[in-house]
């Protein structure tokens, strides 16, 4: 039996097939075929059989990954969507809270609503504070807002009542009148896609639902029919934003739970491969040409939030915490007055870093790794591509080195550590910034260029170790194939210190895992591999932002105030203060209900260890403090496990190399990932 | 210029602008007003121990300068200990008005003085004649509330107590407050750990050097941009509806005067200082015109002491603008508001073609106070709101937005509710707001709130209904704002901006239009095709289509020879 992880991305699809019996993988890239993602998959499927024997009948899992939703948001190319809000609140979506993103600009604009004024209709009804009826919605009002619907044409249908998280019968009834009215009708309702408060959030990401919700729906559709004709009848699985699986029928009402399953897939595949080798606790670094994605796990398990953003728009829906910043290989490097700026803005792939000769002009941070000798110009995406190093030196030299008295060496060094720093800041936005301390984390850095930087990272921020997983290329693939199923339930009810007993929390967490229990069941799922993690979002009375905080191991008499106090710890963590005499209040009760999958064992690499490893080559490199060096280069998939290798160096394979900066040694593990240390001593600032 | 290397200037600039991010978002994760956690209506900076402010985070702008203004009177005035808190409110004495209570922790590294972390938080009340601290009928600052003169809140990391209980005794909702301050203590602790991981890192007298460069980057980075419009002076006059007390405008008048990137803003012709409370304090006068200035560059450069050198500001004595004590300031923010937006006018001049039409100019601010049902406590909800900004070269005005001088999240329909006995009926945009032009300006709103239990009262400050926003190169006015209150009894009172005190009975509803901004260029001259889908979104309406913008829309499409036609009869019509 094989399993199968297919991750569909802007240009090319990744599959990774693991047999399940052997552990053997198999990877490989198809062109992505934006105006039919299921072709891909299925040429995919196609070539697995053709080329690698593998029958699809025998595919037991099938696990898809798609940016298909997060494309259309971005590209504001989604449905003709319409949206129903409560009587008085239709320009809500529009308002966008008043706020403006950044200050001092005569021209600013906010970003355009999904739906546009005259698709928004309201529904005389009301919904109060209490859950209460406050304004009955009609059969007759139920009606007329049907037949707006019916009359519009609309390919899907967004409907946000106030207080609809408390009271959804509104909701339901208005959504009801619409299917009576025309039973294919797409409809999204809040209460069900995202039951938390805040009007605005709520009823934008219900809106961005509904307007994904036709091309994934189309998505299946096809990806069902393809796999079927060519014989395969695994069940399909997709990845979702929190890094778990979802089953097709749920991707088609929630798709809005795929927006950022981009970033997740990878970040899972990376924790993955990492708590193979030993590291649980890791911040992963997926730095491609544009942007660079940051997200932190501890204890083997990415963080979780509810606060995300896609483009300009809020989704509130369980996510992979990831940060991301414009700091990639393409990034712009330009001389403004005297100062070194590095990104946001980039040279993106047309027409690229001025090395690619494809007319760029600029230097980008690419430029300045392949002017410091890190990148074989010979040896790009594994040869497939010659790098112009004349072209890049000149541009360095002439916009950077130029106007800052450097020479094209020292000029390149200053725009990598103008780039490193704005990396540093990243990750501190998931770290410092979040109570913790950065030197507790392995640096994990994956995508094509986090390795040529993720030295110079460890050194700014004290980390001892970095880890460049197996298979860089292919990792969101890969985690798929390393996750678990996962739904996630939450209720509001309001508890504090005093009413709270662990009888009510063990009430409201036993509800919640019978219905998740139910639906993990439904897909097969045995009684034995099904886990549940109760955690509680707290706060001091009176504010508004919650802590999620895990539930504690306590006796149940002891709970309340073990919870109390793990709170407190996290508040004193994350805001240097915490009120230890107040009351602290239980809001939300979130249970992720994991149905364990059985997870291929990654198969150790064979050969033996082998000490020092055998450089293929050397070339001049430019390091800190050392200047140009005659710096050995060694070839990733030559090296056996135990190999040793120590700084300076350079490990090349195709689409990536690692920087190893002087001082810091590398060992290749039993499953061919690379660990690197890094000296703990406070580096001086100059080293960078 | 000091001379820095440019790539630490980057790397400390960036560093600075997180830092202050962060404490901002500590505060308004940790506040307990809706004011603060929802709406957050503050700011978190760093200083110098010259009180040179080096960092603010991207909110609020009219808190830029003042918190400057304060840090620099606590750097110079207050010998500082280590692990000491100040704090203060008091509008002569550093402060902006009554509710913006700032809190300083110096911060200090083997024994020197290296920073000074700084929150401002705007509470909801702090006591004084009206619920919310914004009578818009003081006669002085004692009616207007507790003032705090700069004092220490902690001793060397032990609190005062007495200061605490001081404050308590003297405002409405104590323990919303209360709460609010710890939020600010825990964004200047947050603050000061950011900045001692700088010193670490880079050794306390470089890391002064580099902040030093920082400061003159965004100073020399501010002039270039300055210098790129025409020497010249420009006078503007712009007017508030009244001083709240007698029913007579207010009179702004600035004369800005450019040379080669140096800026004198000028108030002679302003209004001698008013009866009520729209006087303006020291602190609230320089972010002002700091604010009207900056607007005339880049929106990147990043925000600092350096950005407000290049500035002098002249101020006669005894105006709106250099009140003397204890002329009452409370409503100040109205006057900013006016003083930017006048400022905007008069550099129009030098623009050419590329001037924007008249934002709102006001900050509403709302203050409902009454009792929960069955309950003796009482609660005070206070919100701000904003309009529409001005039409532009490049576009259309910014629709509903606070001002050029505020910017800060609504509260929440559903947070209103959660937490008050009021219920918000209408929240949306509103139809022919928007100043008429080739480019529109951006639209206001509505936001009705209808009061549901026993007796209250409540008072509104607002702007702009006299006066509303103006169009340039011939756009026209955007809407004024509008405030009425519904009585349950179904009598209708339309209400002046600003009113004390109200008394509201359940089942009222308090009604209110928030101003549009005004147009850019000639409204027959905005492409029919954009005029169609106006109206399609009822952004406008039939009437204002066919006979501001001179379309004829048969059938849901533009009739191209009946529009020529009708502009041809407009133009000719003036």
């Amino acid at each position: 039996m094989y399993y199968l992880g297919v991750d569909t991305g802007g240009t090319f699809t990744d599959f990774v097939a693991l047999n399940a019996e052997s552990g053997e993988i198999t990877t490989f890239k198809v062109p992505s075929v934006p105006e039919d993602p299921a072709r891909a998959v299925l040429a995919g499927v196609e070539r697995l059989r053709d080329r690698h024997g593998v029958d699809p009948s025998d595919i037991g899992r099938f696990i898809f990954g798609t940016t298909v939703a997060t494309n259309s948001v971005l590209e504001l190319k989604g449905a003709k969507t319409a949206l129903v809000a409560t009587k008085g609140t239709r320009d809500v979506i529009e308002i966008q809270r008043l706020w403006r993103s950044h200050l001092f600009d005569l021209y600013i604009q906010k970003p355009p609503p999904l739906v546009p004024r005259r698709w928004r209709f309201e529904a005389d009804e009301r919904i109060g504070s209490q859950g209460e009826v406050v304004t009955p919605l009609t059969d007759e009002e139920a009606d007329r807002v049907a037949r707006l619907i019916v009359d519009g044409d609309f390919e899907a249908v967004a409907i946000c009542g106030l207080f609809s998280f408390l009271n959804p019968t509104h909701e339901r009834k208005l959504r009801d009148a619409i299917l009576a009215a025309k039973s294919d009708a797409l409809v999204s309702i809040s209460s069900d896609v995202s039951p938390e408060f805040r009007e605005f959030e709520r009823a934008t990401t219900t809106v961005m639902n509904g307007y994904v919700m036709p091309r994934i729906d189309q998505l299946a559709n096809r990806l069902e029919t393809l796999l079927g004709e060519i014989g395969c009848a695994s069940q399909l699985r997709i990845i979702q934003s929190n890094g778990g699986l979802m089953n097709v029928a749920t991707t088609r009402s929630h798709p809005v739970r795929t927006l950022l399953s981009g970033p997740a897939g990878g970040v899972v595949g990376a924790v993955g491969v990492a708590r193979a080798a030993g590291f649980d606790d890791i911040i992963a670094m997926d730095m491609g040409g544009t942007s660079l994605d940051i997200c932190l796990a501890r204890g083997g398990e990415v963080t979780l939030s509810t606060e995300g953003q896609v483009g300009a728009y809020p989704v509130q829906v369980p996510q992979v915490n990831v940060h991301t910043i414009g700091a990639g290989g393409g990034s712009l490097a330009r001389v403004i007055r005297g100062a070194l700026k590095v990104g946001p803005e980039s040279a993106g792939a047309v027409p690229g870093p001025v090395c690619y000769g494809n007319g760029g002009t600029e230097p980008t941070s690419t430029d300045a790794a392949v002017t410091l000798g890190y990148i074989d110009p010979d040896y790009f995406v594994g040869g497939e591509m010659s790098l112009d190093v004349a072209g890049a030196k000149r541009a360095v030299e002439s916009h950077v080195g130029e106007p800052l008295g450097m020479d094209a060496a020292e000029a390149a060094l200053a725009i990598v550590r103008v780039q490193v720093a704005n990396m540093v800041t990243g990750i501190r936005a998931v770290s410092v910034e979040r109570g913790w301390d950065p030197r507790d984390f392995a640096l994990l850095p994956f995508g094509g260029a986090g390795s040529l930087y993720a030295g110079l990272i460890a050194e700014d921020l004290r980390i001892t170790d970095i880890f460049v997983p197996i298979q860089p290329g292919v990792l969101s693939a890969l985690g798929m194939l390393l996750t678990d199923i996962k739904y996630t339930d939450v209720v509001t009810r309001l508890m504090d210190t005093d009413t709270a007993s662990a009888e009510a929390f063990d009430e409201i967490y036993a509800g919640l895992e019978k219905n998740l229990r139910a639906e993990l069941s439904g897909e097969g799922m045995d009684a034995g591999a099904i886990r549940f993690e109760r955690t509680c979002d707290m706060r001091y009375r009176g504010q508004a932002y919650e802590i999620n905080v895990p539930l504690p191991d306590a006796p149940a008499d002891k709970l309340v105030g073990a919870m109390a106090d793990a709170f407190h710890a996290m508040h004193r963590s994350m805001y240097g203060q915490a009120a230890e005499g107040d009351p602290v209040e239980f809001v939300n009760y979130r249970v992720t209900g994991v149905g364990v999958m059985k997870k291929p064992d990654l198969k150790p690499l064979r050969g033996e260890a082998t000490g020092n490893a055998e450089p293929k080559g050397a070339r001049q490199a430019y390091f800190p403090k050392i200047g140009w060096a005659e710096t050995p280069t060694y070839e990733r998939s030559t090296l056996a496990p135990g190999a040793k290798i120590a700084g300076p160096a350079l490990v090349e394979e195709a689409g990536a190399t690692v920087v190893l900066f002087p001082g810091h040694d590398l060992t290749v593990d039993g499953f061919g990932n690379m660990a690197i240390k890094v000296p703990g001593r406070s580096s001086e600032r100059n080293a960078t | 210029m000091t001379k820095v290397d440019p790539v630490s200037i980057e790397v400390v600039g960036n560093y600075l602008v997180s830092a202050v991010r962060e404490m901002n978002s500590t505060l308004r994760r940790t506040a307990y007003s809706t004011i603060l956690r929802e709406s957050m209506d503050s700011s978190t900076a760093l200083f110098d121990p010259q009180g040179q402010m080096i960092g603010q985070a991207d909110h609020v702008p009219s808190h830029q300068g003042s918190l400057a203004k304060a840090a620099r009177m606590v750097a110079e005035d207050i010998p500082l200990d280590p692990e000491d808190i100040v704090i203060l409110n008091h509008p002569y004495e550093g402060g902006t008005h009554h509710p913006d209570i700032m809190i300083f922790k110096p911060v200090f590294h083997d024994g020197h003085l290296v920073a000074i972390s700084a929150a401002l938080g705007h509470h909801i009340d702090v006591g004084g004649r009206s619920p919310g601290s914004i009578s818009s009928d003081a006669r002085d600052v004692f009616e207007e509330g507790l003032m705090i003169p700069p004092m220490k809140l902690y001793r060397k990391g032990v609190v005062v107590p007495e200061i605490l209980r001081m404050i308590e005794a003297n405002i409405r909702v104590p323990e919303k407050t209360l709460g609010d301050i710890r939020a600010e203590i825990s964004a200047v602790t947050i603050g000061e750990r950011r900045y001692l991981e700088l010193v670490e890192r880079y050794g306390r007298e470089e890391l002064a050097e580099i902040v030093a460069g920082v400061l003159d980057y965004s100073e020399a980075l501010m002039r270039e941009d300055l210098a790129k419009l025409p020497n010249g002076s420009y006078s503007a006059e712009g007017f508030l509806d009244s001083d709240g007390i007698d029913d007579r405008p207010v009179r702004i008048f600035v004369t800005v005067t450019l040379k080669d990137g140096d800026v004198v803003v000028d108030f002679e012709g302003t209004d001698p200082q008013v009866k009520g409370p729209f006087n303006c304090s020291d602190s609230s006068v320089y972010s002002a015109v700091y604010a009207g200035v900056r607007y005339m560059t880049n929106p990147i450069i990043r925000q600092n002491e350096g950005c407000f050198r290049p500035i002098e500001i002249v101020r006669p004595e005894g105006t709106v603008v250099k009140p003397r004590k204890p002329a009452p300031i409370s409503g100040r923010f109205t006057t900013l508001e006016r003083i930017a937006d006048t400022i905007v006018l008069a550099l129009n001049q030098a623009r050419g073609d590329d001037q924007v039409g008249s934002s709102l100019a006001c900050v509403c601010s709302f203050a409902a106070n009454g009792t929960y049902p069955n309950s003796e406590r009482r609660f005070v909800c206070f919100e701000i709101f904003g309009g529409g900004w001005g039409g532009t070269m490049r576009g259309d005005g910014l629709d509903a937005s606070f001002g050029l001088m505020a910017n800060s999240y609504d509260t929440p329909i559903e947070a209103v509710e959660l937490e008050y006995p009021l219920r918000v009926e209408s929240y949306n945009l509103i139809t022919d707001s928007g100043g008429p032009g080739s480019n529109r300006g951006g639209m206001g709103f509505y936001r009705h709130t209808r009061y549901l239990n026993g007796e209250g009262y409540y008072t509104n400050r607002s702007e702009t209904s006299k006066f509303p926003p103006k169009g340039v190169l011939g756009g026209k006015p955007g809407a004024p704002s509008k405030q009425r209150l519904m009585r349950a009894t179904g009598k209708t009172d339309d209400l002046p901006s600003k009113i004390t005190n109200l008394s509201i009975y359940a089942g009222d509803l308090i009604w209110m239009a928030q101003p549009g901004g005004g147009g850019y260029g000639n409204p027959l001259d905005r492409e029919p095709a954009r005029v169609l889908d106006d109206l399609l979104d009822e952004k406008i309406s039939p009437e204002a289509a066919r006979d501001t913008y001179g379309v004829v829309v048969e059938g849901g499409v533009v009739d191209a020879a009946a529009t020529e036609a009708r502009r041809a009869e407009l133009r000719v019509a003036g």
